[in-house]
């Protein structure tokens, strides 16, 4: 692929990732139904509906690596891989999943035969001192898509901010606002931006 | 609440049958029934209901399958079309039309991306409610550069029904007092943000010439006794709206004009119920049934009235006349001028400029606003001084993202995750809006040989860009980059895209008003010039395309034929 068409292709899996920006609203949230999720997020990481479960282990791991856990809870703790599944498996054009996960793999491989054992697998610090590599096109990852990691990085937080955990612990979640007010200060919404409609 | 009026078969003859249940569908009913008309509406496809059919809305993002994405199948099955829109989600898919059964082809190398609503209330539901008048520089621009006809009204011919409909469906907006944007009958203004007051001081301190002005939207900012008697609420500033608004705080068919026309007893409505053709009698020169196809079954039926009003949408209602076929009128209802299917228009959107700003960290806002600033056209004013002709108004909106600001960058862990609770910096963005010129070779026709679902001849839409539409797209694209400047933005970012017409979701023109019957195909009354009990007032009707949101136009021109066609029906002249 050129460089021209990979940056095509980046401008068009991120257009399509964040297309739609908007708030939203949610009486099923405030009616607090959310048992089918936290059943979900209950039961032992599996294979997706397009990962393998290998796959969806490295990802789990990586997605953490990028949101970890700290006063809120980390990416993998809100199914972050298991929403990309979803998006992978029925959301996003096909070609382009299939791209994404071979790369996905690539980056795996690569990183095993670099460090010696698989991504999940490493000491947090590894695995930091990995993601600062890809993410800076460093060796071992020199020859990786160059758009992998914004890719990834662009997956996992929307994913992840468009969960509840981070649409309204991390961010303010505000479904009736009332009306506009376009005085409003930053500081009286605690320094927080408002949630969004991420995808 | 419309489950009684709802009909299948009927042997009345009505006293008009409106097409349509859109903008101007419902407000020729709401006109028609309230002046004491029996009237039965024709919809296409199913009825959706006021608050309990909105069944998108109020879902948080979490709680939709695919976290609110689209899934890719429907998109390539049914929506293939309808997903280029902005406002095409899982929770507003139900009310765009499915592409594969309504099909339509496009004339070689072109491209034209025709976005549907098929249901009760049509597009209503789901527009952007941007509402701006026309001034008189825009009902005559056509005589300034000699493409298309003189439009046969001036801004004081149809300034009255502006204000008729404006009080009706409630307009938020500012009175500015500008020429080429005249004032409305307004409610409360939404607030400009701290970035939007800045860069209106700005333009006003630089510019004599240009203005920054609230932009004008079909939403309650502060409903009146008036409205919560209809039922209607403030706007929450959700920005949900095209998942339908059971508060009722902009305007649609269902929220404001279709009450009303129930409320008179006067209105049937005929859902699932496919147009294929106005019936013309040769005998009494009248058009006096409409041929239906059942939306569901396929089985025809038909429905007789004293006059038919067509509201189907621009290209939609165009299709009907050019299948309705008699001996009269070989090419089409009313065509006698040939002019039918001609002059097809959209609206030139391809060009903006997004910049940045400094500063203003702890400024911030409340709510998703339905309109955003704009800059009323100042070019081209009576006549041509640019490389083009006609012109254009910027439309603008500043914000601060959340979230997706930081995805482009090497950062990860917990300090990224700690930046993402702030928003980002400040974006101002302009985009134009331009007025794309009437030619006759712009046109749609209907196939030969291929037919949609029901049987009916597919339209093959003719459309592309003219040389003076390119030029003003260059014009445009600077004009965004100067105005950023000279606000202040930094890292100002210039795009034109290749868009074909379509997508600003402004088709219009194909069965024009006019002076003269040889070259249009309506009179100043939407009436037709060749048939004196057939109407026309959706955008087919339109002589050029000005550079505003055409809907509020579309409303006043319903509302003003619907009232001459009722009064000259009760004095026995129609």
């Amino acid at each position: 692929m050129t460089n021209e068409l990979q940056s095509a292709s980046r401008r068009a899996f991120l257009t399509s990732l964040t297309a739609g920006c908007a708030t939203l609203l949610s009486p099923g949230l405030l009616a607090g139904d959310f048992q089918h999720i936290k059943r979900r997020l209950a039961a032992p990481l599996q294979a997706g509906q397009i990962l393998t479960l290998a796959q969806m282990k490295a990802l789990a791991a990586i997605a953490d690596v990028i949101i970890p856990k700290t006063d809120t809870a980390s990416a993998s703790e809100v199914d972050v891989q298991g929403v990309i599944d979803d998006q992978l498996a029925n959301a996003i054009d096909a070609a382009e999943a299939k791209h994404f996960i071979d790369v996905l793999d690539r980056f795996c491989l690569l990183t095993k035969a670099d460090q010696g054992d698989a991504f999940e697998n490493l000491s947090s610090a590894k695995q930091n001192t990995c993601m600062a590599a890809l993410a800076k096109a460093k060796a071992p990852y020199k020859d990786l898509d160059s758009h992998f990691f914004t890719q990834l990085k662009s997956l996992v937080a929307l994913s992840y901010y468009s969960s509840e955990e981070g649409g309204t612990r991390e961010l303010v979640y505000d479904p009736i606002p009332g009306g506009y007010k376009g005085h409003f200060k930053l500081s009286e919404n605690n320094n927080r931006a408002f949630s969004m409609f991420y995808f | 609440m419309i489950d009684p009026f709802l009909i299948k078969k009927s042997s009345t003859t009505y006293d008009a049958i409106v097409v349509g249940s859109g903008i101007a569908g419902g407000w020729v009913a709401k006109e028609l029934c309230e002046k004491g008309l029996n009237v039965l509406m024709i919809e296409r496809g199913r009825p959706v209901k006021h608050q309990q059919d909105y069944i998108g809305e109020g879902k948080a993002q979490w709680d939709m399958p695919h976290r609110g994405r689209v899934a890719q199948q429907l998109i390539n099955d049914d929506h293939f079309v309808a997903r280029k829109c902005y406002a095409f989600t899982d929770a507003t898919k139900h009310f765009f039309a499915n592409d594969r059964e309504a099909a339509y082809q496009t004339a070689e190398g072109t491209h034209f991306d025709w976005i549907r609503g098929h249901q009760l209330g049509g597009r209503s539901l789901i527009w952007h409610r941007q509402s701006f008048r026309w001034s008189d520089y825009d009902f005559q621009e056509n005589l300034i550069d000699g493409e298309g006809v003189d439009w046969p009204i001036r801004y004081k011919d149809i300034a009255p029904w502006y204000s008729h409909v404006e009080k009706f469906i409630g307009i938020s907006g500012n009175k500015d007092n500008i020429a080429t944007l005249p004032d409305s009958e307004f409610l409360p203004p939404f607030e400009m943000n701290a970035l939007e007051r800045h860069a209106q001081k700005q333009i006003a301190q630089k510019y004599k010439d240009r203005v920054l002005v609230q932009g004008r939207c079909a939403h309650l900012t502060e409903p009146t006794q008036f409205f919560l008697d209809q039922g209607r609420n403030k706007c929450m500033a959700r920005n949900q709206c095209q998942r339908g608004c059971s508060f009722g705080a902009y305007f649609s068919t269902q929220s404001s004009t279709l009450p009303a026309a129930i409320k008179t007893g006067n209105l049937h409505i005929a859902c699932h119920s496919v147009v294929h053709s106005v019936e013309y009698n040769n005998k009494t020169g009248r058009v006096d049934r409409v041929n239906v196809i059942d939306e569901q079954t396929l089985e025809t039926r038909e429905y007789k009235a004293n006059m038919v009003f067509l509201c189907a949408s621009t290209i939609s209602t165009t299709q009907i006349m050019l299948n309705s076929i008699s001996d009269a009128f070989p090419t089409g209802l009313a065509n006698s001028s040939g002019a039918l299917g001609h002059y097809l228009m959209d609206h030139i959107y391809n060009s903006s400029a997004t910049g940045t700003f400094e500063g203003f960290e702890d400024d911030y806002y409340r709510g998703q606003r339905p309109t955003g600033p704009c800059v009323p056209r100042w070019v081209n004013l009576g006549k041509q001084k640019e490389k083009h002709s006609r012109g254009y108004f910027l439309r603008g909106n500043s914000l601060r993202e959340s979230v997706s600001y930081g995805l482009n960058d090497a950062s990860f862990g917990a300090d990224f995750k700690a930046a993402m609770r702030k928003p980002g910096p400040w974006k101002f963005r302009f985009g134009a809006s331009g007025e794309m010129q009437p030619k006759y070779e712009n046109h749609i026709r209907l196939h030969p040989e291929l037919k949609d679902k029901w049987g009916i001849p597919q339209v093959v839409i003719d459309a592309r860009w003219g040389k003076n539409d390119l030029l003003m797209m260059e014009a445009m694209a600077d004009a965004c980059v100067e105005m950023l400047e000279a606000v202040g933005a930094v890292d100002i970012h210039r795009q034109i895209t290749d868009a074909p017409p379509g997508l600003a979701i402004h088709e219009m023109g194909t069965a024009r008003m006019g002076r003269d019957a040889n070259s249009s195909v309506l009179n100043a009354w939407n009436q037709a010039h060749d048939i004196p009990n057939l109407f026309v007032t959706d955008g087919a009707c339109m002589t050029s395309s000005a550079h505003q949101n055409p809907s509020l136009t579309y409303m006043a021109l319903s509302a003003r034929a619907a009232n001459f066609a009722a009064d000259k029906y009760r004095r026995g002249e129609l």
